[in-house]
């Protein structure tokens, strides 16, 4: 099920939510965290049934791990009871994500015939499995033990199941058992509405609007010219951070529904100087789980500047190939190393240049993430490759008609046709002027305009605050559906 | 003050999503609920997710569909000729699933259906029902009889904002004519042999498809059709091959698909003409017609005057296959395409 689905508004939200505060009035918390859980495999199943007993076997074989981890048997034993556990995981995790890709490595490498079946990836996979090692490598540290029922609603939270973020279990489960956050708090469920509509407006709106162009244009690189893969590579750039940032709040909203506050996990990138302050901001608590279970064990910073920068870089191409089986994602995770190991190296003349001329870092900083988000979408390699040289090739053309018009909605034709009557030449130019100011909204949002968690902090239940989260909920919600004007160009 | 931030936040919520529901549902451009009895008062703006609410609703005797070969066919031509009540229901590109809804909602839901023409593409005996793009097609809630599926229709911001306001549009225009439609032969399009030649593309050659390549395809079509077919005996089914022009016979054969296409169609015909309630009509073997590049805008699309021959003919049985001619007529029809000299089409 999807945040931006009619069935999740208008029927299961509305179901858990009551149903979580009714089942609370009860003596024992069990029935209200029982019916949370069933309710997010609920949740989990609709994508695709199938799977259901995979993320079950997944919470029951971890949870009996880290059951006997707490058991005091020698420490070998707890030893290699946590290998299993990290190598179940990360087996469970290569299986489905990585196997085809593997093979078809080695077979053009080796010019060998293997072949493996394709395997639709189970959602969600690359969270759950990464928040339980996170786990299994608590409680091999220390002594840990909880109900099954916390540990399963702890992994299976569907707020923050399918994408994040990567919470750990002592930021959640004690709020589960916190017998305050199962009362009705009218501050909490004021707030999370609020969030919940910027959150689904940014992903209904605004991603999927630019994703149109960026579908468009990334299925049609050869036919681009420099001003259109500008737009295209842009369209892209802005489209990820709508998407993510839109489900990063509407899962902060979801979860203050129900009293719970997840970590944040995204922090207005975009308004980065440098690429490190770049990764403390986007997908924080990615960032937070490679720190602590790759790049510290690896050494961090303490083992010289070289092996610092190493580690780095190879925490990146984990993160690379953590975000996709492709060479595009490892490339894509590279690139993102070294632009952090680079910032890193020229701390001191960057510092220099934040404090007098911010500009040129952040300009620096912002066409390299445009760059690098073109690898990260691109089918392959050369696709991105393809696209970046033809930026470069400085022919500039006029935009594309079929690009201004995969990005002006129903609600632009409306515009479009209130101005209509008064000249053709003055559409065209309203066209243009509305594809163009899109744009410039969409990007001074992303940098200038206070992100949701801010917004949070300071939230009032001002008429301002209610009017602007309605409206944004209902026009959120129409632009779930759509109708297609089939572009049959030969009839 | 956040329990009524919180009260207000969900009583305005569901108050202006019902006044958009509302909206939708009374002004119901798809004719998803409802539809005026009196054809000419439809407005007729996407037949993809019209044709099945206007097959439901709206009063007719006879139904044209097909793909859009048969966008030229005005309905009213057909009252004159035939004496009947028609409408044109056609899918441009459409594939068989979205005939299988057209057909359904037809027959069950219009008791005065006595005749259905359908324009039987060859592409439609061909296809791949596995392969075919699904996407952009009908709309399940269109077609679901899920009222819960509905909330894509009465929530749906192209209805709100675009379509409900051209149905007013449409609706208040002097010029507007529901049986000229869809009707791409509107005196915009240029039909002579030049353009045709510039917008073709030259079929690379390939490898002869075996006879039966197509046959497991065109069984499919045939288990559909005989569904409609065997169940209404009251209703005529008048298929018709539409006619192509000679370059689309040049692009099979280049490609090695004409074998398999005849066989294919041979299979088809052959089961259908098996029905006491089916003609079938077949025009692509007519020369003068197909060998004129000038009536064509591309290699398949041929002017309204065409349909308009191809009506005659509905009503003087010109063309009709029978059970006996209809095997010779293709074999005619495959060794004519096979000889045929195309290099002199290509000559400037």
């Amino acid at each position: 099920m999807l945040f931006n689905s009619y069935i999740f508004i208008f029927l299961f939200l509305p179901i858990c939510v009551l149903g979580w505060y009714l089942l609370n009035q009860l003596k024992s918390g069990i029935w209200a965290k029982a019916f949370l859980l069933g309710m997010s495999l609920w949740f989990y199943a609709y994508f695709n049934i199938k799977y259901l007993p995979l993320i079950i076997a997944s919470i029951v074989i971890n949870y009996l791990i880290c059951l006997f981890l707490q058991k005091s048997f020698s420490s070998m034993a707890r030893k290699s009871l946590f290998i299993i556990g990290i190598v179940g995981n990360i087996g469970l995790l290569f299986y489905y994500k990585y196997l085809g890709f593997f093979v078809e490595n080695i077979n053009s490498l080796f010019s060998t015939d293997f072949f493996v079946q394709k395997i639709i990836l189970p959602l969600g996979i690359s969270f759950f499995t990464f928040q339980q090692v996170s786990f299994v490598i608590d409680c091999y540290k220390k002594r840990i033990y909880y109900s099954f029922l916390d540990y399963a609603l702890f992994v299976s939270f569907f707020p923050q199941l399918i994408a994040g973020p990567i919470v750990l279990h002592d930021e959640i489960i004690p709020q589960f058992a916190d017998s305050s956050k199962k009362k009705i708090n009218y501050i909490n469920l004021s707030k999370g509405l609020f969030a919940f509509s910027f959150g689904l407006a940014k992903k209904v709106i605004v991603a999927d609007t630019f994703g149109n162009l960026a579908n468009l244009g990334f299925s049609n690189i050869p036919t681009l010219d420099s001003t259109n893969a500008i737009l295209v590579m842009l369209a892209y750039t802005i489209q990820i951070y709508f998407d993510f940032s839109g489900y990063c709040d509407m899962a902060t909203g979801i979860s203050l529904l129900f009293n719970i506050e997840l970590p944040q996990n995204f922090n207005s990138p975009y308004r980065s100087l440098d690429m490190g302050e770049f990764w403390k901001k986007w997908h924080i608590t990615l960032t937070r789980f490679l720190t602590q279970n790759v790049y510290i064990p690896l050494g961090g910073n303490c083992k010289g500047l070289f092996r610092t920068y190493l580690n780095r870089l190879l925490v990146f191409t984990l993160s690379g190939l953590w975000h996709g089986a492709n060479w595009t994602f490892v490339l894509w995770g590279i690139l993102n190393g070294f632009a952090v190991v680079l910032s890193s190296a020229l701390s001191k003349p960057l510092t220099f240049l934040k404090k007098k001329f911010s500009i040129i870092p952040w300009l620096a900083t912002f066409l390299f993430i445009n760059v690098s988000w073109v690898y990260f979408r691109a089918d392959s390699i050369k696709d991105a490759n393809h696209l970046i040289n033809t930026i470069f090739q400085f022919d500039f053309g006029k935009i594309r008609p079929d690009f201004i018009d995969s990005l002006l909605s129903s609600e632009f034709e409306l515009v479009l046709w209130l101005t209509e009557n008064i000249s053709s030449v003055f559409v065209s130019v309203m066209k243009i002027t509305l594809f163009f100011l899109f744009f410039l909204f969409a990007i001074i949002a992303s940098i200038k305009f206070k992100n949701t968690n801010e917004r949070l902090q300071t939230f009032t239940p001002s008429a301002k605050n209610l009017l602007t989260s309605v409206f944004l909920l209902i026009w959120s919600v129409v632009s779930l559906s759509g109708v297609s004007s089939f572009l049959y160009f030969n009839f | 003050m956040y329990k009524k931030f919180f009260r207000i936040f969900l009583s305005l919520s569901f108050s202006l999503l019902l006044i958009c529901g509302s909206l939708v549902f009374a002004i119901d451009p798809f004719y998803h609920y409802r539809a005026n009895q009196d054809k000419t008062k439809i407005i007729y703006q996407l037949p993809y997710y019209q044709n099945v609410g206007i097959a439901k609703y709206a009063q007719y005797d006879t139904l044209i569909t097909g793909s859009s070969m048969t966008q030229n066919f005005n309905a009213l031509h057909f009252n004159k000729e035939l004496n009947c009540d028609a409408v044109r229901l056609s899918f441009d590109g459409g594939i068989l699933s979205d005939f299988r809804a057209l057909l359904d909602s037809a027959i069950s839901n219009n008791k005065e259906l006595k005749r259905v023409f359908f324009g039987l593409d060859n592409y439609l005996i061909t296809a791949d029902s596995k392969l075919v793009d699904e996407t952009n097609r009908i709309p399940d809630y269109l077609i679901d009889n899920n009222i819960f599926s509905d909330v894509n229709y009465l929530f749906n911001k192209d209805v709100l904002l675009k379509y409900t306001r051209t149905h007013f549009a449409y609706k208040y225009s002097d010029s507007y004519d529901f049986y000229k439609m869809h009707s791409w032969d509107n005196g915009s399009i240029v039909f002579s042999k030049q353009k045709v030649l510039e917008n073709y593309t030259m079929p690379t050659e390939q490898k002869v498809l075996s006879r039966k390549y197509f046959m497991s395809n065109s069984e499919e079509v045939i288990s559909e059709l005989s569904y409609f077919i065997k169940n209404n005996p009251h209703i005529e089914f008048v298929f018709f091959a539409p006619p192509y022009s000679i370059l689309y016979w040049n692009t099979l054969l280049t490609e090695g698909k004409l074998p398999a296409t005849i066989a294919a169609m041979k299979n088809v015909y052959g089961a259908l003409l098996r029905f006491e309630n089916v003609r079938i009509f077949f025009f692509q073997d007519n020369k003068e017609m197909i060998t004129n590049l000038d009536k064509y805008k591309d290699a398949t699309h041929y002017c309204s005057e065409y349909n308009e021959y191809m009506l005659s003919c509905f009503s003087n049985g010109k063309n009709e296959l029978t059970v006996d001619n209809y095997i010779t007529t293709l074999e005619k029809m495959e060794y004519w395409a096979n000889n045929y000299n195309y290099a002199p089409i290509f000559n400037k």
